[in-house]
C-alpha cells in the first residue's frame, strides 16, 4: 500500500517539478518579450489611460503611440484633455524627454517615472525588456482563470530597473504575461499589473488592455486601453523634437 | 539781534502751524525709515532661513558613474576634499554633510509627496533651532525609521507623532522602494512655505534608502563666519579641488541649467570621467529667484520716497510762501529797525530747519515705535511669504547710512523749498512791505 501512495504522489508531483528543473526560463523570459516586441516593424496605437485616484479623482486622458522598437524609440503625443493636449514624450536612446506645449520647452524624465501621474511608468510604454533586466530564481507551473501559466519569480540583475523583484504569470501557450506582481527590494508588493485582453497586430501579440494597481495606496488604479493598434511604416520624422513641436502648432 | 531767538519765537507763536508741518515730515521720514527697516529685516530673515533650509552658505556636491552607467550625487570623505577645507582657514565656520530623498509619504489612502532631509540631526542644532514642534516634541536624536515631518504633509496626512507612514522613494538608479517609519514629531519652520515641505531623518537612514556606500553622503555644506564670503570661498575650494580632481565650475554649471541653452538632438554623449566630478554652489545661486523681488520692493521704496519727499517739499514751500505773505508788515518793520536781508534769510531758513529737525527726530522716534511694534507682535503671512519672517515675527533692522541719507536728503530739500520763500522775503523792500499794510 505504501509503494502505491509513493508512486501516486510520484506522479503527481515530480513531472512538473522534473519539467520545472528542465525548463529554460531565461529563454522563456526571452520569449514573453519577443511576442510583444515590434523590432521589425514600426507600430503606432490609440491609448485610453483611465486613472482611479481615490485622493486626487478620476480622469481619463487619451494619446498617440508611435513605436519604433529596432530603434528603442518611441513618440507619445497627448490628444486629450484638451488642457493636456499636445503634451509630448520622446525616447531618444536612452534618453527621455517631456515635451510642454504651453511653454515649448522640453524637459528630461526618467523611464522609470510615473506616466502622466498614472501608476504607469513611463518604461511601461516601450517594449518589454525582461530577459535582460531580470534572472529567474523560481518557478511554478500553476493556473490564473483559465489559463495555465509559469508562475516566475524574478529578481533584476541590476539596480537600472524600477522593480527589484517581480512575480511573473506567463500564458504557457503564447508566452505572454498576464500577470506582474512588483516588489521593492525588501519584498513589498508596490504595484499589480494585469493584461487580461491581447490582440494580434501583423506578426506579434499586443495587450489591448493593461491594469495596473498601485498596491501602496487602497483603490488607486490606472486602467490602459490600447485600439487602433498598426504596423505601418511610420515617418522617421515622428521620432524627432520637431514632430512634437508643429503637432501643437 | 538775536536770529534764533526771533525764529523760535516765530515758531512758538503759530504752535499749531508748526506742529503740523514737524508731524508731516515726522510721518514721511518716519515711512521711509520702516520701509528701509523692515526691508532690511525681511531681507536678513531671508537670508537666514535659506541659510537654515539649505544647512549652510556654500555647498559642495559630487557626481560619479555608477556601475549600471548612471550619473549619480554621491560624495565620499576623502583626504582631498579635507585638505580643501582645510585651506579655507577660518572662513569656514562648520560644516555639516547631508542627502535628500524624494518621497511620498502614504498613510492609510492618503498620501503626500515632500523631501526628506538626510541630516546628523544632532550636530545640526540650527536647524533645530530654527523649527517649531507643533506636535509631539523635537527629539534630541534621530534614530533607524523615524522622522521629523513638516506639519503641512501631516496635517494632509491627519498624522500625529507615533504613527507609522509608508515611505515611497528612488534610489539613485531609480528603483522603487518602500520604508516603514514613525514619525518622531511634527515641526514648522520659517522656510516651510518655499522648502517646507522638508521633513528631516537620520543621514545614515537616508544614505540606505539611496543605495550610497557606507560613509557617502550628497553634500558637504559649509557655513561661513560671513556671508559675504561665499564667492570668495566657493573659487577658492573649486580651484583646491580642480588640481586634483575633476570639477564642474559654478560658471558652466549657470550656463548648464539655463533652459535656454538645451537644445535636443545637438547633444554629444557625456564624456565619462573616472572618479569624483566636484561642484561647489553658494547660497546666492539659490537667492537670486529673489532678487527681482527685492528689486521691486527698493524701486517701490523710491518711488514711496519720492512722493512723500515731493509732499514735504511742497508742504514746507507753501506753508513759507504763507508766512511771507502775513509777515510781510512785520519784516518791513524789520528790515527798517535794521536787520539785514541775511538776517531775514537766516531767520526763515533757521525757521525751516528747526521744523525739519523736529521732523526727523519725531519720525526717527515714531519709525522705532512702529518698528518695535511690528516686532514684537506675529503674522501669519502665508506659507510663501513665511520665509520673509523669523518665527512668525518681522523685524526692524535700518541701515544706519541709509536712514542717515534719507534724514540729509529731506532736510537739504526742505531748506531748498524754504529758500525760495526766505529769498523773496530777505529781498522786500522795507517802504514797500510796510505799505503793504494798507
Amino acid at each position: 500500500m505504501k509503494h502505491l501512495i509513493l508512486l501516486w504522489v510520484t506522479t503527481l508531483v515530480v513531472p512538473p517539478f522534473a519539467f520545472a528543473q528542465t525548463m529554460d526560463f531565461a529563454k522563456l523570459l526571452a520569449q514573453v518579450d519577443k511576442a510583444t516586441d515590434f523590432d521589425d516593424v514600426d507600430c503606432s496605437a490609440v491609448v485610453q489611460l483611465k486613472k482611479t485616484d481615490p485622493e486626487n479623482g478620476n480622469s481619463d486622458e487619451t494619446f498617440a503611440i508611435f513605436r519604433r522598437d529596432a530603434k528603442s524609440t518611441f513618440t507619445i503625443l497627448q490628444l486629450s484633455p484638451e488642457a493636456k493636449k499636445g503634451t509630448g514624450y520622446l525616447k531618444n536612446g536612452e534618453d527621455l524627454y517631456t515635451y510642454d506645449p504651453s511653454s515649448r520647452k522640453f524637459s528630461f524624465t526618467s523611464m522609470k517615472d510615473s506616466f502622466s501621474g498614472s501608476d504607469a511608468r513611463n518604461s511601461d510604454m516601450e517594449k518589454s525588456t525582461l530577459a535582460a533586466d531580470y534572472k529567474v530564481t523560481g518557478s511554478t507551473s500553476g493556473t490564473l482563470g483559465k489559463f495555465d501559466v509559469w508562475i516566475l519569480e524574478l529578481e533584476a540583475v541590476n539596480t537600472g530597473v524600477t522593480y527589484a523583484k517581480q512575480k511573473l504569470w506567463v500564458n504557457k501557450a503564447n508566452s505572454t504575461a498576464l500577470k506582474a506582481e512588483e516588489s521593492s527590494p525588501n519584498g513589498r508588493l508596490l504595484r499589480t499589473s494585469l493584461f487580461p485582453s491581447y490582440a494580434k497586430v501583423g506578426s506579434k501579440l499586443i495587450a489591448i488592455r493593461k491594469i495596473y494597481v498601485d498596491a501602496l495606496v487602497t483603490g488607486k488604479r490606472t486602467e490602459m486601453t490600447i485600439s487602433d493598434a498598426s504596423v505601418k511604416t511610420l515617418s522617421d520624422e515622428i521620432f524627432t523634437k520637431a514632430f512634437l513641436e508643429k503637432a501643437t502648432n | 539781534m538775536n536770529l534764533i531767538a526771533l525764529a523760535f519765537r516765530n515758531l512758538v507763536r503759530q504752535k499749531r502751524r508748526t506742529s503740523l508741518l514737524a508731524f508731516a515730515v515726522a510721518v514721511g521720514f518716519a515711512a521711509v525709515a520702516l520701509l528701509l527697516g523692515l526691508t532690511g529685516g525681511m531681507s536678513d530673515n531671508l537670508k537666514e532661513n535659506m541659510t537654515r533650509a539649505h544647512g549652510g552658505h556654500v555647498f559642495i556636491k559630487a557626481e560619479v558613474w555608477n556601475a549600471n552607467g548612471k550619473v549619480i550625487s554621491a560624495l565620499t570623505p576623502t583626504a582631498e576634499l579635507d585638505a580643501a577645507i582645510a585651506t579655507q582657514g577660518n572662513l569656514v565656520k562648520s560644516f555639516h554633510r547631508r542627502s535628500s530623498v524624494e518621497t511620498t509619504l502614504i498613510f492609510g489612502s492618503k498620501s503626500a509627496q515632500t523631501r526628506l532631509i538626510g541630516l546628523e540631526w544632532e550636530r545640526e542644532t540650527d536647524v533645530q533651532a530654527g523649527l517649531t514642534a507643533t506636535a509631539g516634541t523635537l527629539p534630541s536624536s534621530l534614530g533607524q525609521g523615524q522622522v521629523v515631518l513638516n506639519s503641512g504633509t501631516a496635517i494632509r496626512l491627519g498624522v500625529q507623532p507615533g504613527d507609522s507612514l509608508l515611505l515611497k522613494f528612488n534610489t539613485l538608479d531609480g528603483q522603487q522602494s518602500v520604508l516603514d517609519v514613525t514619525v518622531a514629531a511634527v515641526a514648522q519652520s520659517d522656510s516651510s512655505g518655499l522648502f517646507g515641505s522638508d521633513s528631516y531623518l537620520a543621514l545614515a537612514q537616508a544614505g540606505q534608502m539611496l543605495g550610497l556606500e557606507q560613509g557617502q553622503f550628497q553634500a558637504l555644506n559649509l557655513t561661513l563666519n560671513d556671508l559675504n564670503q561665499q564667492t570668495k570661498v566657493a573659487a577658492s575650494l573649486e580651484q583646491t579641488l580642480a588640481a586634483v580632481a575633476k570639477v564642474k565650475f559654478r560658471r558652466d554649471t549657470k550656463t548648464e541649467n539655463d533652459p535656454s541653452q538645451m537644445d535636443l538632438g545637438n547633444e554629444g554623449p557625456e564624456v565619462r570621467w573616472s572618479g569624483p566630478r566636484y561642484s561647489v554652489s553658494i547660497l546666492d545661486d539659490f537667492l537670486s529667484m529673489f532678487t527681482s523681488l527685492f528689486s521691486t520692493i527698493q524701486s517701490l521704496s523710491l518711488v514711496i520716497f519720492i512722493v512723500l519727499m515731493s509732499v514735504i517739499v511742497l508742504g514746507i514751500s507753501n506753508t513759507f510762501r504763507m508766512i511771507l505773505s502775513e509777515r510781510t508788515v512785520e519784516i518791513g518793520t524789520l528790515r527798517a529797525i535794521g536787520l539785514r536781508k541775511k538776517g531775514i534769510l537766516v531767520v526763515f531758513l533757521g525757521e525751516a530747519a528747526a521744523v525739519l529737525a523736529l521732523g526727523l527726530v519725531g519720525g526717527a522716534v515714531l519709525a522705532l515705535l512702529v518698528g518695535a511694534i511690528l516686532s514684537w507682535g506675529t503674522f501669519d503671512l502665508g506659507n510663501t511669504l513665511g520665509i520673509f519672517l523669523s518665527r512668525g515675527k518681522l523685524r526692524f533692522v535700518p541701515e544706519l547710512s541709509q536712514v542717515l541719507a534719507a534724514a540729509v536728503l529731506i532736510f537739504a530739500s526742505g531748506l531748498v523749498a524754504a529758500w525760495r520763500p526766505a529769498r523773496a522775503a530777505a529781498n522786500l523792500l522795507p517802504a514797500a512791505a510796510l505799505r503793504s499794510h494798507q
